[in-house]
């Protein structure tokens, strides 16, 4: 087993904030590599979310909840103003908070691995932007697509999950001096 | 992996199974659609006349409503994504097509 090294406050601090701009910037840019390939099936709101890979490693190996919530919310703001969609961005928004905050808490129980954790997250995600969607449009019928939102977020989770998971193992093992 | 994970993976696939089921066993053969553009309700139409609407959107942009052989798409858009125009056809009862940019909503309604 290898020692967990006490590292001064300063470094810890920068280390953060440079975890913080690597991790914007990449989910930022898998979020538009993704939008380059869109899946061709008629239903708003259902993509692979590979950006999310950013912020279910911050999760999981972060110990501050807001790193995640930063990483998140920073995202959608920046993909929304930079690709001009800001009346699209409100549906990324809640489905992201509510996605992050249900990750942390599925992290927080210790019952779910990586891939679990993923899965809650893509799930909450797409609900989350369903309920909005129903909101503001004031149709209670799109609630049929619930099974469809579910389903491809449980795949996007469980492949976002495996290579989380794989990622972690990695970096985990970079980390330790 | 954990046991967990699968536990949660079966769970959530019995759900949507049974979901999607319910949702089949109520739902008929759609007779009457409605466009609704930003909440306020532009016209329902029968889905045994051949039609085709055009829905402008504020005034710069625009949705094109077609009703061909009891079924209802949307057959063009001016909106960003375009992920009306690539749905399937609608026909039975709650469907729905939404335009999200342009607030559009077509739902069979009966």
């Amino acid at each position: 087993m290898t020692q967990q090294i006490q590292r001064p406050q300063q470094i810890q601090r920068a280390h953060r904030i440079s975890m913080y701009g690597v991790s914007i910037a990449l989910a930022f840019v898998f979020s538009y590599i993704e939008s380059l390939f869109p899946l061709n099936i008629g239903i708003p709101g259902v993509k692979f979310g590979f950006a999310n890979i950013v912020i279910l490693l911050t999760i999981c190996l972060s110990s501050h909840i807001i790193d995640a919530y930063a990483i998140a919310v920073v995202r959608v703001l920046l993909v929304g103003i930079t690709f001009g969609n800001i009346s699209t961005m409100l549906y990324a928004l809640t489905g992201t908070i509510l996605a992050t905050t249900a990750m942390l808490i599925a992290k927080k129980t210790g019952l779910f691995g990586t891939t679990g954790i993923s899965i809650i997250g893509g799930i909450t995600h797409n609900i989350g932007q369903l309920i909005t969607a129903c909101i503001i449009l004031s149709t209670e019928g799109l609630i049929y697509y619930l099974p469809v939102l579910i389903i491809a977020g449980l795949i996007a989770g469980i492949v976002i999950g495996i290579i989380t998971d794989r990622c972690a193992i990695h970096i985990r093992l970079s980390t330790k001096e | 992996m954990k046991k967990n994970d699968f536990i949660l993976i079966a769970i959530i696939l019995v759900t949507c199974i049974l979901l999607s089921a319910g949702f089949r066993l109520t739902q008929r053969d759609g007779r009457t659609v409605r466009i609704t553009c930003n909440d306020n309700i532009l016209g329902d139409y029968p889905l045994d006349e051949n039609n085709e609407i055009n829905v402008p959107y504020s005034n710069k942009g625009y949705n094109i409503v077609s009703i061909n052989n009891g079924s209802a798409c949307v057959t063009d858009a001016d909106c960003p994504d375009h992920i009306c125009v690539r749905h399937p056809s609608i026909s039975s009862t709650g469907e729905t097509i939404v335009c999200l940019p342009h607030k559009l909503v077509v739902k069979i309604i009966d």
